[in-house]
């Protein structure tokens, strides 16, 4: 959990995933170190999701493969992968009332042998994650209660009590409000300051520039680009993957990124 | 035994002692339960003579009573309670679902189908109920046919939200069933109706044999009982059970197999005796929390007690006649658990 900076934690090598026919990426090769924050931006459609699944083992991989430090993921067991990465979908439906405490202690799962209960551990380092979210206080509340923010408090909470090195997260900020959004980017890039390698996806693209070290652009047709963030993001690359002008703009010496408005102007 | 309880920031988690203290608890009860159904009875045989005949004193009509009547009437519905509430929790936590029961996916209408259809064609007591179970395992495994890309191999599948896709297989072949059951219903001859109605309504009166019921609930018992922490991963959904290690596709497939042996077993010794499978598990949820480890065996202590009570009420409440269990469940079930769902809210 401690390796140092540099270290390499994911490889991409030729990996290829096609959707119904489609393909969405063509031959990435990747490779993602410790202590990186990679942002995948994209038009909608364009296989954010599909590539954060990919990763996280949850979409049939058309082509190549996905290595975890050195190790090729289709050869691990579940559970050793479990230990290694860490996945957070878009939302996590709750049909059953269930404390908040609980919610987090499942995912120690990956982390008892087949009768343990899980003791003191597991219940510090799940406490542990909670104060990092800031929803100690929370823990017996029912999770079919919380606000939207709240749940996704709880939802990061539990990839930290999962005590991975790899944390893949599909869009964690939507349907949050700015001020959360900016909480959990900045909390995200503490834990790649710390040492661990974060994936996400990501729709505000100013924000996407300011929290990451890395991205990945869909481009949409299959071709991406990929690389440090200041050399991938521009007003140039982002205009072609979501096809609309986006323009730079340096506001107090940062670049924003600005979509035109005139130029999508719904139909009289 | 109240998660339910308390300020929010002092909250435990489920422990293995405290989950012990629960079953005992819950064992003490329909211990409690099954000498009452020994003792009470709609013959003229009082509680003291019952008392006394199971001490091997009294006379030897009493002794017949609680020996060969009530002993193997009440096991027999202690192990249907237990294999239906178990069986409801079960299909709760596969499809992800509240108001899922054992019935849900239309495995009581193939069973149904197979017995009144048996009844119709005028077939004896072992005809039906072989033909109860062929029934129901028809439907189940018709079911895992026509919907087993939702269960075996979901595991590889792209879309991180549940299909509704079972589920409304289920409901439509239970749909189907219930036509055909009316048609057998329609075309009965009178005096073959209220055995129909009987079986329909779930009736432990005709009880041959309680082994099979006690065997498979603890065969079940054992089959689910190393999973059961998965259980709880899986209630937070395909993607993120899988991501943490849950082989998805073989657990649900597990859970499935289990849930419909189970429940064939139940309904093929009593019928479709509704109410427990859907009540006794959310009881629990309300009393001791959504733990799968602490509450699946606490289904099948629970729902069997249930059961061996609304039994014994079903037999000597309106004595001589008795009452289908299934009325008695449901009398006894939903108020009960609407004053439970209600409380403090």
């Amino acid at each position: 959990m401690t390796d140092a900076p540099g270290t390499t934690r994911i490889e991409l090598r030729n990996l290829g995933l096609r959707v119904a026919g489609r393909d969405l990426i063509r031959a990435l090769d990747l490779r993602v170190d410790a202590g990186e924050m990679w942002c995948v931006l994209g038009a909608n459609g364009s296989g954010k999701s599909t590539l954060l699944n990919a990763l996280a083992g949850l979409q049939r991989i058309h082509r190549g493969t996905v290595a975890f430090s050195g190790r090729d993921a289709s050869r691990m067991d579940p559970l050793q992968l479990a230990r290694t990465r860490g996945f957070m979908p878009q939302t996590v439906s709750d049909a059953f009332s269930s404390k908040v405490l609980d919610v987090v202690l499942s995912a120690r799962h990956p982390r008892l042998s087949l009768w343990e209960w899980g003791g003191d551990e597991d219940h510090s380092v799940a406490l542990e994650a909670l104060a990092a979210v800031g929803m100690r206080e929370l823990i017996g509340r029912d999770v079919t209660t919380l606000s939207g923010g709240e749940r996704q408090r709880v939802a990061i909470a539990t990839l930290l009590a999962q005590q991975v090195d790899v944390m893949l997260l599909d869009e964690p900020t939507a349907s949050l409000d700015l001020h959360h959004q900016i909480h959990v980017l900045a909390h995200l890039q503490a834990l790649a300051r710390a040492g661990k390698t974060i994936i996400y996806s990501i729709h505000d693209t100013n924000l996407a520039y300011e929290y990451s070290t890395h991205g990945i652009l869909l481009l949409g047709d299959g071709t991406l680009m990929h690389g440090p963030i200041r050399e991938v993001m521009s007003g140039a690359s982002l205009s072609t993957a979501f096809r609309h002008p986006i323009s730079e703009k340096l506001v107090d010496g940062e670049i924003f990124f600005v979509a035109d408005r005139t130029h999508s102007a719904p139909p009289p | 035994m109240s998660a339910q309880h308390g300020s929010s920031s002092d909250y435990r988690p489920a422990t293995f002692t405290r989950a012990v203290g629960i079953w005992t608890v819950l064992l003490l009860g329909a211990v409690a339960a099954l000498f009452a159904a020994l003792f009470i009875g709609s013959s003229d045989i009082t509680v003291r003579d019952s008392i006394a005949a199971m001490f091997g004193q009294g006379d030897t009509l009493a002794a017949t009573a609680v020996y060969q009547l009530r002993l193997p009437r009440a096991l027999a519905a202690f192990g249907t309670g237990g294999l239906l509430a178990v069986s409801g929790c079960l299909m709760q936590v596969l499809l992800r679902n509240p108001l899922a029961d054992p019935y849900i996916l239309g495995l009581s209408g193939g069973a149904a189908v197979g017995a009144l259809g048996a009844m119709l064609l005028g077939a004896g007591v072992f005809a039906v109920t072989a033909s109860a179970a062929a029934g129901a395992l028809a439907s189940s495994l018709l079911v895992f046919v026509l919907a087993s890309r939702d269960l075996a191999r979901l595991r590889i599948s792209t879309t991180v939200v549940d299909s509704p896709r079972l589920i409304l297989t289920g409901v439509m072949l239970a749909a189907g069933w219930g036509a055909v059951v009316t048609l057998i219903l329609v075309l009965a001859p009178e005096r073959n109706l209220r055995g129909m109605l009987f079986w329909a309504m779930g009736d432990l009166g005709g009880v041959q044999n309680y082994a099979p019921v006690l065997i498979v609930l603890a065969v079940l018992l054992l089959a689910v009982g190393p999973r059961l922490r998965q259980f709880n991963v899986l209630l937070r959904g395909d993607a993120v059970a899988a991501t943490l290690g849950v082989r998805v596709g073989p657990l649900k497939s597990l859970i499935f197999v289990a849930a419909s042996i189970s429940t064939a077993t139940a309904v093929t010794t009593a019928g479709t005796i509704g109410f427990v499978g859907l009540v006794v598990p959310h009881a629990l949820r309300l009393l001791i929390g959504n733990d799968q480890r602490v509450l699946v065996p606490a289904c099948a202590i629970a729902g069997g007690g249930l059961l061996v009570v609304a039994d014994t009420i079903a037999r000597t409440i309106v004595d001589p006649q008795q009452l289908p269990v299934g009325v008695v469940t449901a009398f006894v079930g939903v108020p009960a658990f609407l004053t439970l769902l209600l409380r403090g809210r």
